[in-house]
């Protein structure tokens, strides 16, 4: 709480508005009418004025954004004089009664501002509310960072609970004109209007959004550590200013510089100890983190800085130009080490290799250079992108990931041969950040798309923006993706169900025509014994008409003896025709033997009809035994037919590897649908618990902005 | 009843306008109404509509606001203030009534209700040009500024797109949120601009860029039409009195076919800001009596119109004055429209001292004084001119103003012999009357020795193609295309395209040693062309404003040279008219004289046009020319102005000051002086303008502005006085020791000559004329009794020499 009041003095003592409200707690009321130049001129004068007159330029000698400046007056000489405004300069310029009339080529300022300077002249140019009134420093707890090469211990820090709601909308994304990947987590940032994107690299989705009412971030920087996320940028031709974060909180712990352009390039110290930074207005500045105060000034740079790395152990500093200077200084006292001559255009980018060994630079000139520390010469330089190299950065183990207006994201090896090269972006390529925690490379280009991409095998992993929808529509989103997904999920469901039935209606089948052939089999071995039974019973029968035939042919030939017989006994009936003893005994012999053949005869008949019968036995037996063939025919077919079809079945309702493969990947794509409608629904879970979220340590209240407000975001 | 009310008093509003010129006497002559067809295509476009009176008396006024302007189908239009816009398709009438007179103006519509998509070409890049972004001192700068650049006056439309969309890719452009795009910021002043506010976010321009860049600042497409004209309109005006105003309407054509008002669009400028200022909305505002030319620029094209500003309620007859020639005829039909009398013919003194100066160089001799001024005949001015145009200092003075435009100067490649003999061709083809257009075609077209051929020295004396097409277009055609090297011509019609066309003949100049090693042979080597610095195209040899030529397997320096000095050329006739009329008035029709173009026209067009005719016509025999010159009223004008003419310096009203040429002058005083000056290369005795060598110089020379022939520029003869001047003649070697050397006063005095005579004779030979009873008064204090009177003489002499009126031609 302490440091967030101090913070607001900083801020007051610096822009004005805030420092009204912290006077109004301190000061009795009374003292709220003295109009001074901290409070109420500066923000004036820094708006309007200090473009020209600052330190930078100091047009015509003056420099306004100063107190003791401003009092020292410009190469006229005098231009404030207190109580006396007829006789100050700077009024009647400002209020355009004498030439040159300021500022130049732009109306004359509000009457209000106007009034508050003249009021301000008459009450004696007073500098504060009380001259003694010191501006008190930050008392920031960065704390010293070990340098390090290695992992820090404990979790890599990510954002915890941040707001991921955008304050700033838009339907268009503006270019990526800033990418950083934090050293240790898995956490990319990216550039977005007047604020800072954090995306996590395994999820490809946004974890939190940093404020930058400063105005567009033109550079991003994770500390060696990956607990600090610096930002530099502003508003061009205006302010330019340096914000560093807590990356877990998204707590603002330090703000330095009070440019007059956008910061272009910037980069915190190794230790955490310095923040470098530059832009259009050519010097680099280099504060201390323990006390915010300047620690020295670059001053070599002809041409916009554009690109400054501090390495990792802490030592040096590289900077680079739009025209095409590079230079390396000692990072402490900011004393020339090296001027690395060679780019023909400017540098758009410097990276240190993690030994601190090596510089990469990338530039204009279509070439990436890499420069040794101990004596500064050039060691490689090649050719990476066709109509200028835009960005590079060396990877943790020592590769080298580019992009530039060839539209195409490279991989290089430290000798400069391309190792892959990504598909191109669909515009200029500007910025590149790659996660070396999880090996995954992005490229951001000009209209706003960032793909992310697998190093390892090129694939490309997604597609994230500049311009991040609201919360709420990301929510609807979701929500109508987790409807989407519940879709595969019943019908990767039913496929599974559907091939398991399908394999036990095979397998039922199976079963039942094995017991059909079974009972086929039986049926089968049934009639064979039963032919057999009738074959015996054939036998029988036959033996049967065999004994009727002979008794029958006995028979017969008893009759014919008989007959021949009575005819013997007819004859002699006859012989004896006289003799009727003989007659008589003839006759009785021949009435005997009537008697013997009826009865020789009535066997006969009998034996016959023995025959027959057992004739019509014996064919009856036939018939049953060609039944019986038949029939053992029949069912052995049968049961054979049964046999085939079964076997068939039974081969058919086998497990096979194909099922299995097919099964566990039905099973699979189920569990994946499922698990992706759950993921769904976290998500959507996920993003309802972001709602709402604000910043723990809020923002300081904005400096206001005395200038025209910038346009309401569409 | 209404409508005939409303009439009535527009009318009495309009004669209440006029003021002083009473609505009565001076009625309405001509109703003029601009443009003379509306043509509406899309929502975007519009159509600002000027009406213009003029009055019996010749003066016109801005009757716009006070015209009824009535449509016969006023659903087809929106109207705000004058400016027309479509509001349904279809066809109408826009009826325009005032004091009397009424004009029809037909109306077209399409596409009332589609918004057009913003183009870059087309929409953007006329803003830049309007808001003067691109302008040289801004970011049009060769190295831009502020670190940004555009092409000066967009003659790179690719290349300005991509410094403003990708060179610092998301510095310049958001595209998330368009207004807060730098460019757009810095425009409208919402961050500190160096080049200040420029325009205002809600305007046209303002809201033009943020479409633009919402819509992700989208190049055009290779086939968008191209502006091929621009028209200004009102052509001609004549403004009564300071505070008249005048709107103007602007509007460009396309190459299909459709036009655009651009009057928002279009750069204005004035070649006379004292007379006609122009407002960016472009209203023209009277100020001195004077005339300018009002100037709109847009695309590569630039219009003029003609602004005559009056005193307020001027009464003016027009004069009658006698015409010698068509000279005459034309310099006062241009004075009667400027309402301006023009002085009286000089006197015989003034007259016969000019005419020496300005055909022969030199001062008239006693005797030559005596015998004109003696002459009673009536055509004795007649007759001196002839007999100086047949004298032959009359060439030597043509030949070093040659010598001048052709730069002959020995140097480093140029040998002291090939000069020499460069200058005896070139003193060989004046004196024998060459027509010019035989001798320009004979120097352009030379192939040869530098010492056998002569005229090939031209080659040799600039070696750089563009160079050398830039002097040819110069010298020749008057000129300066230079601009159009690096860019579009800001003020004329020359494009890149136009400059490396005509470069395109140059490039096969072969040069090779010849068996003197101070020699080169000068051949065409029928190889190497010229190629566009953007987009690296070959050119095909063009003629400046004259198309493409067919070179194939010629010598393209000759088909240039048989074009160049032919009547197929506009420029090449009035070009050298222009040249020797500047000789004569110290000012050019057109001035400087080598800087023709549209942005600075002709300030007599039709007088420059017909002595451009007659010299073609002449078979460009220069001195018929001359002779048409001298002899015309406008020449033999006197210096004195008179009231009316008290402002003019463009229009011939009266004769001017003007400084003599320093060669002449230095052969002027050793002429009076008597004395002989000694130049490297020539024998004693010899006159400045003879020197061949333009490195043979003196010191008196050098002060007085001799031109050193380093380059081709008019400008390099000075002809303003400067300190170091008058003090090398009041203390310099010159004067001084000249007077003692050449013994003049000794001779008289030894001829016992009365001081007072010597005066006279002193008076005559220097002035021109004899003194007056005032200076004789004055003088004879000097020569009483007991004074020295030689050395009162030499004082006298040396008075003379340095008397303003010695050292001007007047």
């Amino acid at each position: 709480m302490r440091q967030l009041l101090t913070f607001t003095l900083l801020c007051g003592a610096l822009a004005g508005s805030a420092g009204v409200a912290v006077g109004q707690e301190a000061k009795p009321a009374d003292k709220m009418e003295k109009i001074t130049y901290n409070d109420h001129i500066l923000p004036i004068l820094r708006a309007k004025c200090a473009a020209c007159h600052s330190a930078d330029q100091a047009k015509g000698g003056l420099v306004v954004d100063s107190y003791t400046g401003l009092m020292a007056g410009g190469a006229s000489g005098e231009v404030v004089t207190g109580g006396d405004v007829d006789g100050s300069r700077l009024y009647d310029l400002i209020s355009h009664k004498a030439e040159p009339k300021m500022p130049p080529k732009e109306p004359k300022m509000p009457d209000e501002q106007l009034a508050i300077f003249k009021k301000w002249i008459l009450g004696g140019a007073l500098e504060t509310l009380d001259s003694k009134a010191k501006i008190k420093k930050p008392a920031f707890t960065l704390g010293t960072a070990v340098i390090s090469s290695g992992k820090p211990e404990g979790p890599p820090p990510m954002p915890e609970k941040l707001p991921t709601d955008p304050a700033i909308v838009s339907t268009r994304g503006n270019a990526a004109t800033a990418m950083a990947a934090s050293p240790w987590a898995p956490l990319i940032a990216v550039s977005s209007h007047k604020q800072v994107l954090l995306y996590n690299t395994q999820e490809l989705r946004l974890v939190g959004i940093l404020p930058f009412p400063e105005g567009q971030p033109y550079v991003l920087k994770f500390s060696r550590n990956g607990s600090l996320l610096l930002a530099g940028g502003g508003r061009g031709g205006q302010s330019g200013r340096v914000v560093v974060w807590d990356v877990k909180t998204g707590a603002r712990v330090f703000e330095v510089g009070n440019e007059y352009d956008a910061v272009m390039a910037a980069d915190i110290s190794a230790d955490n100890s310095q923040i470098a930074l530059g832009g259009p207005r050519k010097i680099v500045r280099v504060y201390s983190t323990k006390d915010g105060e300047l620690m020295y000034e670059i001053k070599k740079h002809t041409d916009w800085v554009t690109a400054l790395e501090f390495s990792p152990d802490g030592v040096l500093l590289a900077t680079g130009d739009r025209s095409n200077g590079l230079f390396v200084w000692e990072a402490f006292t900011g004393r020339e080490f090296y001027v690395l001559n060679g780019h023909q255009a400017a540098i758009s980018a410097v990276s240190w290799r993690l030994d601190a060994n090596i510089l990469a630079s990338s530039s204009e000139d279509t070439t990436i250079k890499l420069w040794e520390m101990g004596n500064g010469g050039q060691v490689k330089s090649w050719g990476a992108h066709g109509g200028g190299a835009a960005a590079v950065q060396f990877t943790r183990d020592g590769r080298l990931f580019s992009t530039g207006r060839d539209q195409v994201s490279k991989l290089w090896d430290q000798n400069g041969a391309q190792q892959r090269a990504f598909p191109a972006l669909g515009d200029l390529g500007l910025e590149v950040a790659f996660s070396s925690e999880d090996d995954r490379a992005f490229a951001g280009d000009w209209s706003g798309n960032i793909r992310a991409w697998n190093a390892k095998d090129g694939a490309e992993l997604g597609v994230l923006k500049t311009n991040p929808a609201p919360l709420a529509a990301r929510i609807e989103a979701a929500v109508k993706d987790a409807q989407a997904l519940e879709a595969p999920v019943t019908q990767t469901a039913a496929a599974v169900a559907a091939l398991k039935k399908a394999q036990a209606d095979r397998e039922a089948a199976a079963v039942a025509a094995t017991a059909a052939t079974t009972a086929a089999q039986t049926a089968a071995t049934a009639a064979v014994a039963e032919k057999a039974a009738a074959d015996q019973a054939l036998v029988a029968k036959v033996a049967a008409v065999a004994a009727a035939e002979t008794a029958l042919t006995a028979a017969k030939t008893k009759v014919d003896a008989v007959t021949a017989e009575k005819a013997a006994a007819d004859k002699t009936v006859v012989d004896a025709g006289a003799d009727a003893t003989k007659k008589a005994e003839a006759e009785k012999v021949v009435a005997a033997k009537v008697a013997e053949l009826l009865t020789a005869q009535t066997a006969f008949t009998a034996a016959t009809a023995a025959r027959d019968k057992a004739t019509a036995e014996k064919v009856a037996g036939d018939k049953l035994v060609t039944d019986a063939a038949a029939k053992v025919k029949t069912t052995a077919d049968q049961a054979a037919a049964l046999k085939v079809a079964s076997d068939k079945a039974v081969e058919v309702a086998k497990v096979t590897p194909e099922y299995t493969k097919l099964l566990t990947e039905s099973e699979a794509a189920a569990a994946a649908a499922a698990a992706k409608l759950a993921a769904g629904k976290k998500l959507v879970e996920t993003l309802n618990s972001e709602k709402g979220r604000v910043l723990a340590v809020p923002m300081p209240a904005p400096a206001a902005e005395p200038v025209a407000a910038a346009p309401a975001a569409k | 009843m209404n409508v005939s009310r409303l009439l009535l008093a527009s009318l009495l509003i309009s004669g209440w306008c006029v003021g002083s010129v009473g609505a009565q006497d001076n009625p309405v002559a001509e109703l003029r109404v601009f443009p003379a067809d509306i043509n509406l295509l899309t929502a975007k476009d519009r159509q600002l509509m000027v009406v213009q009176a003029v009055y019996a008396s010749g003066l016109t006024q801005d009757v716009t606001s006070q015209a009824t302007m009535t449509l016969a189908n006023p659903a087809l239009c929106r109207r705000e203030g004058n400016t027309f816009w479509g509001a349904a398709d279809g066809a109408t009438e826009l009826k325009v009534e005032f004091g009397g007179k009424a004009t029809m103006v037909p109306i077209k519509v399409e596409k009332a209700v589609e918004q057009r998509p913003i183009s870059f070409k087309l929409d953007i890049m006329p803003i830049f040009m309007k808001a003067g972004c691109n302008s040289g001192s801004c970011h049009g700068a060769a190295r831009g500024k502020d670190g940004f650049r555009l092409s000066l006056f967009g003659f790179d439309p690719n290349g300005d797109h991509y410094r403003l969309t990708r060179e610092l890719s998301g510095r310049r452009i958001d595209l998330a949120v368009p207004e807060s795009s730098l460019a757009i910021e810095k425009s409208i002043g919402a961050v500190p601009h160096t080049g200040g506010k420029r325009f205002e976010l809600n305007s046209e321009y303002g809201q033009d860029l943020v479409r633009w860049i919402a819509d992700s600042c989208p190049i055009d497409a290779a086939a968008i039409p191209t502006c091929v004209g621009v028209e200004l309109y009102p052509k001609q005006a004549v403004l009564d009195g300071p505070g008249a105003t005048q709107q103007v309407t602007v509007r460009a054509k396309y190459s299909d076919g459709s036009d655009r008002d651009v009057t928002n669009l279009a750069l204005f400028l004035t070649n006379n800001d004292n007379s006609a200022s122009i407002s960016d909305k472009g209203v023209v505002t009277g100020g001195a009596r004077g005339e300018a030319y009002v100037m709109a620029r847009f695309s590569t094209h630039t219009v003029g119109s003609q602004y005559i500003v009056l005193p307020k309620g001027l009464n003016f007859t027009p004069f009658q004055s006698k015409e010698a020639n068509y000279i005459d005829t034309h310099v006062n039909i241009k004075l009667n429209k400027l309402r301006m009398t023009p002085s009286e013919v000089c006197t015989d003194e003034v007259f016969v001292r000019r005419l020496y100066l300005d055909l022969i160089g030199l001062l008239p001799t006693l005797e030559e004084y005596n015998r004109f001024v003696a002459d009673t005949a009536p055509d004795k001015r007649e007759k001196l001119i002839d007999e100086l145009l047949n004298r032959k200092e009359f060439t030597e003075i043509w030949v070093s103003k040659w010598a001048e435009w052709l730069m002959m100067r020995s140097n480093n490649v140029i040998s002291y012999k090939a000069m020499l003999l460069y200058y005896n061709w070139l003193s060989q083809q004046v004196a024998s009357n060459v027509p010019l257009d035989k001798m320009v075609q004979g120097l352009l077209g030379a192939n040869g020795g530098t010492f056998k051929v002569p005229a090939t020295n031209y080659f040799q004396n600039e070696t750089d193609t563009l160079k050398v097409s830039e002097n040819v277009a110069q010298v020749f055609m008057g000129m300066r295309i230079q601009c159009a090297q690096c860019h579009n011509h800001p003020f004329d019609r020359w494009t890149q395209d136009d400059y490396y066309g005509f470069a395109s003949f140059f490039s096969q100049i072969g040069r090779k040693g010849g068996e003197d090693y101070r020699e080169t042979i000068i051949f065409n080597a029928g190889g190497g062309e010229v190629r566009h610095p953007i987009d690296n195209r070959v050119m095909v040899p063009t003629f400046l404003g004259g198309g493409p030529a067919d070179t194939a397997g010629k010598d393209r320096r000759e088909i240039l040279a048989k074009w160049l000095a032919s009547p197929q050329n506009p420029y090449f006739a009035s070009n050298f008219a222009n040249r020797v009329w500047h000789h004569f008035f110290g000012i050019g029709i057109i001035e400087p004289i080598d800087d023709v173009r549209i942005s600075n026209p002709a300030s007599n067009p039709e007088l420059l046009l017909e002595l451009a005719t007659k010299f073609t016509s002449y078979n460009y025999d220069f001195k018929q020319l001359v002779r048409d010159i001298c002899r015309s009223q406008t020449y033999q004008r006197a210096t004195n102005r008179n009231e009316s003419n008290m402002t003019d310096e463009m229009n011939f009203a009266h004769a001017n000051l003007r400084r003599i040429k320093a060669e002449s002058m230095l052969d002027c005083i050793s002429e009076v002086t008597n004395t002989k000056d000694k130049f490297q290369g020539l024998p004693l005795g010899a006159k400045a303008t003879q020197i061949a060598d333009g490195s043979t110089s003196t010191y008196f020379l050098e002060t007085f502005g001799r031109a050193k022939r380093e380059t081709v520029c008019s400008c390099e003869v000075r002809m303003e006085p400067s300190l170091s001047q008058a003090l090398h003649l009041l203390n310099g070697d010159t004067v001084n020791s000249k007077i003692q050397q050449g013994g003049v006063i000794d001779k008289w005095l030894a001829e016992k000559v009365e001081p007072l005579q010597i005066v006279e004779r002193l008076y005559i030979s220097c002035l021109g004329r004899k003194p007056t009873e005032a200076e004789i008064t004055n003088f004879k204090p000097l020569f009483t009794e007991g004074s020295n009177v030689k050395q009162a003489l030499e004082d006298t002499f040396w008075a003379l020499l340095n008397s303003r009126e010695f050292l001007f031609n007047h």
